[in-house]
């Protein structure tokens, strides 16, 4: 198996609760234990984060995952913790589909300058939820490429992938997306957890990442110098 | 007062398989029914005269409802093209509810643009792919969220759409309604903006600013001389008023 050092982590899981049921989400079906991330795995993720912001390939983080960040109840905590962590250079951005924002979380996103993309799995929710956070000095954008730009989570769901084939950014870039559970994975589509790559109880600097089985039914592309010789996983 | 010139809307239908808070449908005020065979020829033989003479643009079959619903929807859309021949651009948008594969297949010789609205991604989402394997869709519209309109004030809803010249008024613009009447405006869910019938000479008649001119978000470009209503009341609130 090849596989190359961890660069990033690019996706944080803070929950994997979630208060809809969209039939194109795994959410619903999801093969692991739904909950909120504990503290301590929070903070051992942390580590992780930190050690690639001092290597210098830490980008952005992402708190998204499987499931509604803001449900976790020490959201707001978490997210200033991260903004010490990566610092304001970096982009600390997530996704809501917007039912639980309210005052005191559109404060909490502003104060840490979160990018914040509303899903519009619920447009009539949605659309007052962008205009609130606009309103209270959030960066906010909208998505929508569950339907025009969709994908089948490599065949996990029953729906149409329409988005673009190119390399996939978490194996080209070597990011991990750490699950609620501990887990850290190679991407985010291994959204039951099946093919996790580490844990974040491993050693700080020792996770590495490699295509995984999911990527033979991945729209995405493995990237050639993660390629293996005898793989059943979809080559560019 | 401007030439009609244009039939620039029909509506099929004026029922609707969602109801959306940002949409007047829910609480429509005028009758919810199938437009008749008769008021869709006539209205595509005016749309013929207006194409004869230059001035009719595209055609829009859908208003306030969703035309799919219709249940002659795939024959008055061959109608349609036959009567207007296929130089004619026609287009609909729907919420995707009913349109799947068979739909799709049996619509697709007419050649219409279609849109599909992002009002429930689930079934929008189906309907989107069905469409592209035919050819036919134009786009996916999430106006609601995107580019938002409250109806003139007419449901309580976001104004984020850009301010533009509307042509309606200065394009001589008919929307024609389920029951055949014809208004001046796209966004009249009450009637209230109607000034003819599908069934008079249109080629007689003008169309001219109206009350929800003055509460809309567009520029309707020429002087409103019409009085302006103290409150645009929103339809939800008429209808409990009428109601009480």
């Amino acid at each position: 198996m090849i596989s190359v050092p961890l660069r990033e982590i690019h996706e944080l899981e803070l929950s994997s609760l979630c208060n809809l049921a969209c039939v194109y989400c795994p959410h619903p079906v999801l093969q692991r234990e739904k909950g909120n991330i504990g503290w301590d795995t929070f903070e051992r993720a942390m580590l992780h984060v930190e050690y690639y912001v001092k290597q210098k390939t830490q980008g952005e983080l992402s708190l998204t995952g499987i499931g509604e960040a803001i449900l976790h109840p020490r959201f707001g905590e978490a997210l200033l913790r991260c903004r010490e962590v990566i610092g304001w250079d970096r982009l600390l951005v997530m996704a809501t589909n917007g039912l639980a924002i309210d005052d005191d979380i559109i404060a909490l996103l502003a104060a840490a300058k979160v990018r914040v993309y509303v899903s519009l799995h619920r447009p009539e929710v949605a659309t007052p939820a962008g205009f609130r956070l606009t309103a209270g000095g959030v960066r906010t954008l909208t998505n929508h490429a569950f339907v025009d730009s969709s994908i089948n989570w490599g065949g996990q769901v029953e729906w149409h992938a329409s988005a673009p084939v190119h390399d996939c950014g978490y194996l080209t870039s070597a990011w991990g997306s750490i699950k609620q559970n501990g887990s850290v994975d190679a991407c985010c589509v291994d959204a039951h957890d099946l093919h996790p790559i580490g844990n974040v109880w491993d050693e700080v600097g020792s996770l590495r990442t490699h295509a995984i089985p999911l990527c033979a039914k991945c729209h995405l592309l493995v990237p050639k110098h993660l390629q293996q010789e005898e793989s059943n996983v979809r080559a560019a | 007062m401007f030439a009609l010139r244009d039939i620039h809307q029909i509506e099929m239908t004026s029922h609707c398989n969602l109801r959306c808070k940002y949409c007047p449908s829910p609480h429509l005020g005028r009758e919810k029914l199938h437009m008749s065979e008769a008021t869709f020829l006539r209205s595509l033989q005016w749309a013929k005269y207006f194409k004869t003479r230059g001035t009719q643009g595209e055609i829009n079959l859908a208003g306030i409802g969703e035309s799919t619903m219709h249940p002659e929807f795939v024959r008055f859309l061959h109608l349609a093209r036959e009567t207007l021949g296929f130089e004619q651009r026609l287009l609909f948008a729907t919420n995707g509810l009913l349109m799947d594969d068979a739909m799709a297949r049996a619509i697709a010789p007419a050649k219409p643009d279609v849109w599909v609205s992002l009002h429930r991604p689930e079934r929008a989402g189906p309907a989107v792919e069905a469409l592209k394997r035919v050819g036919l869709l134009v786009g996916i519209s999430g106006d609601p969220s995107l580019s938002a309109i409250n109806w003139a004030g007419q449901v309580d809803w976001f104004v984020s759409s850009p301010s533009r010249e509307c042509q309606w008024v200065k394009g001589g613009w008919a929307f024609v309604l389920a029951d055949g009447r014809v208004s001046r405006c796209c966004l009249d869910a009450t009637g209230e903006g109607v000034f003819a019938h599908v069934n008079d000479d249109l080629s007689q008649h003008e169309t001219s600013p109206w009350v929800l001119c003055h509460t809309c978000d567009q520029d309707v470009g020429v002087p409103i001389n019409v009085p302006r209503k103290d409150n645009v009341i929103p339809l939800k609130l008429m209808k409990r008023t009428v109601a009480a």
